[in-house]
């Protein structure tokens, strides 16, 4: 004989079973194994961006970006420091997660705590302007004030020593924009809210 | 060509952008001085007495400042018109009919601006690593007339950056957002950081459009005639038709790099970020 449970009958054990612990822990489980998979192909596209290998690659990298006009590198051009890594502390940023569960009348909402534009920005400065962000500036437009400095620093401090060497002369060239780490954030976030949007009851 | 968005938006944001430094910092000082006569190959018809600093202020929007420099000679005050004195603002000079006395002894009272502001035509490096820029006079040197269109520092370089349509409403409203950048030239770090200061306390503010008839200025330098009562930036730029600063962020170039370039003054970055909603397929 089936059993015939009235709205309210439904309502009362939905609210019950929310409290119960094995619920919860199935919903952490389940939001876990589908955030880490989100997250994992984010990191996957940032890594695998020829922004990013084009700076990992350091002074001797070639532009596989396509910025400068395959003329150079970014590194140099942005004028960071030799033997510097200003992806590992983006990627750390990038890294850092907080996934909170909110218990509600019937359900769990899920809500998931990762760094926004703003802070990306702050955390990625220009080596010479540290109110500039160089991540920004991939998508915006970088002067080539910095490949200038490094060419000065030749002569007196060093910075990218390697790539002076390489590069003889400041590049007339102009910088050409291209999307980066927004077009990312923006993808990994709308996967991100689809997992929100989901209910847990 | 005729003017197109970027070209309006770059009039309308120097206009905004040297009233907003002007009053917000009172980055402006009065000035007696004595002119020199110089002559100006550009000007054939004209004789030209220049003073030490360039860019005369001529906003009445700016509290206590001379708009109406107070200019004498041999003989007392000489008003605006007589013997066809007119201002160079920009130049910070007077001009006279071609018949004035060379030799006169010509004297001035004016406001100068704390920082001279540009459009740039040049690169942002190349502006600092290769800029030669003449400096508007100070104490200590010998007071002369500074040559005329060089561009003189403590000074702001604004240029435009790149600019996006992103969807905003339905029936084709684009949020058109578009990066502008001034580049700061200050004598020291006080200055430099006054003027960041101030330009960074106009995030989320607003400014108006200004079309290329509306700037002030005559090919001469001098307030156009259509001001009759004298160029007020708050009644120019009041119709109702606005630009937003969403974002800005102002940056200075570090100690160590400082120190690598040529030019002998402090150099510091204001980045904004201008939102304006419009129909650019309309």
């Amino acid at each position: 004989m089936a059993l015939k449970l009235s709205n309210k009958e439904l309502q009362t054990i939905e609210k019950q079973a929310t409290k119960e612990s094995s619920f919860k822990q199935e919903v952490r489980r389940v939001v876990q194994k589908e955030f880490v998979d989100i997250h994992k192909q984010f990191l996957s596209n940032f890594d695998s961006h020829p922004v990013t290998i084009e700076i990992k690659g350091g002074t001797s990298a070639t532009n596989i970006s396509k910025t400068l006009g395959g003329i150079g590198n970014l590194f140099t051009y942005i004028g960071f420091d030799e033997g510097s890594d200003p992806i590992k502390s983006l990627r750390n940023l990038l890294n850092i997660y907080e996934i909170q569960y909110h218990n509600r009348k019937r359900s769990i909402s899920v809500q998931i705590k990762v760094p926004t534009k703003e802070e990306v920005f702050i955390a990625t400065p220009m080596p010479w302007a540290t109110g500039r962000s160089w991540a920004r500036g991939i998508e915006r437009g970088i002067s080539g004030l910095g490949q200038y400095l490094v060419k000065s620093n030749r002569m007196g401090r060093s910075r990218s020593g390697y790539a002076i060497e390489t590069q003889a002369r400041v590049r007339g060239g102009r910088f050409s924009n291209r999307s980066y780490i927004s077009s990312l954030l923006n993808d990994y976030y709308k996967n991100i809210k689809n997992l929100e949007k989901k209910t847990f009851s | 060509m005729k003017a197109l968005y970027q070209h309006v938006l770059l009039n309308s944001f120097y206009l905004w952008f040297d009233n907003f430094l002007l009053k917000k910092g009172t980055a402006y000082k009065d000035y007696r001085t004595d002119l020199y006569y110089y002559t100006d190959e550009r000007i054939q018809n004209k004789v030209v007495f220049g003073s030490p600093y360039k860019q005369w202020v001529y906003d009445k929007n700016i509290p206590n400042s001379i708009v109406n420099p107070v200019i004498s000679g041999d003989s007392g005050a000489i008003a605006e018109g007589t013997s066809g004195l007119t201002f160079d603002f920009d130049n910070g000079r007077v001009l006279f009919d071609s018949d004035f006395d060379t030799g006169n002894n010509i004297s001035g009272y004016f406001t100068v601006k704390d920082f001279n502001v540009y459009i740039a035509n040049q690169t942002e490096e190349t502006m600092i690593t290769a800029g030669k820029y003449k400096t508007n006079s100070r104490y200590g040197r010998t007071l002369t007339y500074v040559p005329p269109y060089d561009q003189a520092t403590p000074a702001a370089f604004l240029s435009l950056g790149a600019t996006t349509n992103e969807p905003f409403a339905f029936g084709g409203v684009d949020n058109t957002i578009t990066d502008i950048t001034a580049v700061i030239f200050a004598e020291n770090i006080y200055q430099l950081d006054g003027a960041l200061s101030v330009m960074a306390d106009s995030a989320e503010s607003v400014f108006g459009n200004i079309p290329f008839t509306g700037s002030p200025l005559t090919e001469y330098g001098d307030v156009k005639s259509d001001y009759s009562t004298g160029y007020d930036y708050a009644n120019v730029a009041a119709d109702g038709d606005y630009y937003m600063i969403n974002k800005v962020n102002v940056s200075k170039i570090s100690d160590s790099s400082n120190k690598t370039i040529p030019v002998d003054l402090f150099v510091g970055f204001v980045d904004f970020e201008v939102y304006k909603y419009r129909t650019p397929r309309s």
